[in-house]
């Protein structure tokens, strides 16, 4: 559906892309996760051909993107993180505007109208104009603008700032039910929380380059992070500790009050070798945990920086 | 979404929009209303009273007693003058017919094109005495007229060229490196000559109303007569809201400015030629006239007002079509400029 291949793009002496690439298959929601200014949104304009590239490929449906391939156009939608959306319209016509630019038919627009409405949920607001909208109202009003025609690509950029837990919740339900009925989904996110929720792959990016891509279990194996796992004695001590660092493939052991934090090297079985130790040294727990690399860790990891800054 | 639905959309964004209101309906009414009250006094002068005085035997008097509106005095040179001096007669004309004033004013002009007439009859050969001021040489319409008519058609020409706040605005909106809106729209499938030809109609048509509802506001509370061809005044309004249009477009093109200063640039552009074609009265137009004639030749204002004006005032359809050839033209290049601009455009930088 998406490829971006080795993909240039400068402004004047900054590289905003830097030889970037991904790819996105069918009926898939792919995170495009970056810190501010790492180029997410430069990556989204080339897609849609609103900028310029100085190198490289973009093919969507197998198409090269142009300005004026209205054959690509007809098949994407976009939600860009400003409201775009006319003050001076109702939210029906909001809709209807926007929707009009793909579809002629009027019968045909006034369905996909009722149903962007119903499926962003803004029934009981259909007469009402933006002012009177909340922000998270807002936010959806810009969402149905872009979805009403259902495209079957979707870009979505960082659609929940500033948005409240219920709008918010709405709106990660509405992405999710749109891979449903067949869009693939290019969301980027600046809350990482909510993509590992929401995605099915991601693409991490870092100064305009592709970092890390892949599903979330693809990063955590492709990290030297540890696997870290917690254990809860009855009774224990330094000497514990000691022997516990005696595992195989143990980085280090944080012992607080009665808990001991594991940490191991990248490797399998971790947990099933600790458990024979327990029962080989006749220790009691009353709790053990393991926990894979979160995707915040990861991304620590792979860019050095938090993204949240 | 046709042509006609887009039309509708573009006309309530507009429509709603204050700034709209204000500019385009309430201060042209507000401007006209001002000059109503205070110049509804500058053609009220009483031109049946001019008085003049003539010195001794003066073969002039005999010609000038015969008309209606001027008193003829006789009297002495000195004493005509000190009569001149304290203002109580208008003029002085000399034995050999030369005419002496105290001030310039509206009598003095009057009182000046009366004796030129008679030093032209004079001049013909024809003894001035045998001149029939009974007869008109010039067939005449009767019209009322006022100075201030030149202001009320300035500002219709201003309000015709309005329709580029309008114009201004969409073309800004559709372009993705001055707004999301047309980075949304670029990234569609919409047909850009569809778009700008919808904000094209929504724009005249805002354009037209602004303007009838100016006339209609003269026409119902201005005394003088100002619309006496409404049909072919119509057309040069509509041929400058046409020009307002692309004259809109080729400022919305500018490169990255907020829409908010960019508007600054056609308030002071028109205000510009509106004064210069008369929109502060007649005296600073016959200045611009006679001091530098070039600027209101390629001043539109200046060319929808003095066709206003001659069509209207002087029953003359001199200049008319060209006046109209001319605000298309500035149409015609406009939008050529605009669509070749508009064209598969894509951004450096958005």
């Amino acid at each position: 559906m998406i490829a971006m291949d080795k993909v240039v793009k400068r402004y004047k002496d900054v590289i905003a892309l830097d030889h970037f690439s991904f790819r996105a298959g069918r009926n898939e929601i792919i995170g495009l996760l970056g810190p501010n200014g790492c180029g997410k949104t430069t990556a989204i304009n080339c897609m849609l051909s609103l900028l310029k590239f100085d190198q490289g490929t973009i093919e969507l449906f197998g198409d090269t993107v142009s300005p004026n391939n209205n054959k690509i156009k007809r098949r994407i939608g976009i939600v860009p993180q400003e409201l775009a959306i006319f003050d001076k319209l109702n939210v029906v016509e909001n809709i209807d505007f926007y929707c009009g630019l793909y579809i002629t038919n009027k019968a045909e627009r006034k369905q996909l109208v009722d149903e962007a409405i119903e499926f962003v949920g803004l029934e009981k607001y259909r007469k009402f104009v933006p002012k009177q909208l909340s922000g998270g109202l807002k936010r959806r009003l810009n969402i149905a603008c872009g979805i009403a025609h259902k495209p079957e690509i979707l870009f979505l950029d960082e659609p929940t700032v500033a948005v409240d837990a219920q709008s918010r919740n709405f709106i990660l339900e509405g992405v999710k039910k749109m891979k449903d009925r067949g869009t693939t989904v290019v969301y980027t996110t600046h809350y990482l929380e909510e993509a590992e929720d929401l995605c099915d792959s991601f693409v991490i990016m870092d100064n305009g380059r592709n970092v890390a891509n892949g599903t979330l279990d693809e990063l955590q194996k492709s990290i030297s992070t540890t696997e870290s796992i917690t254990v809860k004695f009855i009774s224990g001590d330094d000497a514990l500790t000691e022997r516990l660092k005696q595992l195989p493939h143990v980085n280090q052991v944080v012992k607080t009050g009665d808990r001991y934090n594991i940490q191991f090297e990248k490797h399998h079985n971790n947990l099933a070798n600790l458990i024979r130790f327990i029962e080989d040294h006749s220790l009691t727990y009353t709790e053990i945990a393991s926990e894979q690399p979160s995707l915040s860790s990861i991304f620590l990891e792979l860019t050095g920086k938090e993204l949240r800054d | 979404m046709n042509f006609l639905r887009l039309t509708y959309y573009l006309l309530i964004i507009n429509f709603k929009d204050f700034g709209f209101l204000f500019w385009t309906i309430g201060y042209p009414i507000v401007l006209v209303t001002i000059f109503m009250a205070t110049t509804s006094n500058i053609g009220g002068e009483d031109m049946s009273d001019i008085d003049v005085a003539v010195s001794g035997d003066n073969e002039y008097s005999i010609i000038l007693e015969e008309i209606d509106f001027i008193n003829v005095h006789e009297m002495s040179d000195s004493t005509a003058r000190a009569e001149l001096a304290e203002e109580n007669v208008t003029g002085y004309i000399t034995e050999d017919g030369s005419l002496i004033v105290q001030n310039s004013g509206f009598q003095q002009s009057v009182l000046e094109s009366v004796m030129n007439q008679i030093r032209q009859t004079s001049a013909l050969g024809v003894s001035p005495e045998n001149f029939n001021f009974d007869t008109d040489f010039i067939q005449t319409e009767d019209m009322e007229t006022e100075p201030q008519v030149i202001m009320y058609y300035s500002t219709i020409a201003m309000v015709s060229l309005y329709t580029v706040f309008t114009s201004m605005e969409l073309i800004s909106s559709m372009r993705p490196n001055l707004s999301t809106m047309g980075a949304r729209f670029s990234a569609s499938p919409f047909s850009k000559s569809k778009y700008i030809l919808a904000s094209s109609a929504a724009g005249l048509l805002l354009g037209l109303f602004s303007n009838s509802l100016l006339i209609g506001y003269l026409m119902i509370f201005n005394e003088s007569v100002l619309f006496n061809r409404l049909l072919p005044t119509l057309g040069i309004i509509l041929a400058g809201n046409i020009a307002g249009l692309g004259l809109g477009f080729i400022i919305g093109l500018t490169p990255r400015v907020n829409i908010n200063v960019k508007s600054v640039v056609p308030v002071i552009f028109i205000v510009g030629l509106a004064f210069l074609a008369g929109l502060m009265g007649p005296g600073l137009r016959t200045v611009v006239n006679r001091e530098m004639p070039f600027i209101n030749e390629f001043n539109p204002l200046a060319h929808i007002t003095d066709t206003i004006y001659r069509v209207n005032l002087m029953d003359s359809f001199d200049g008319y079509w060209t006046t109209i050839l001319f605000l298309l033209g500035i149409t015609f290049v406009s939008f050529f400029i605009t669509l070749i601009a508009l064209r598969r455009k894509q951004y450096d930088n958005l």
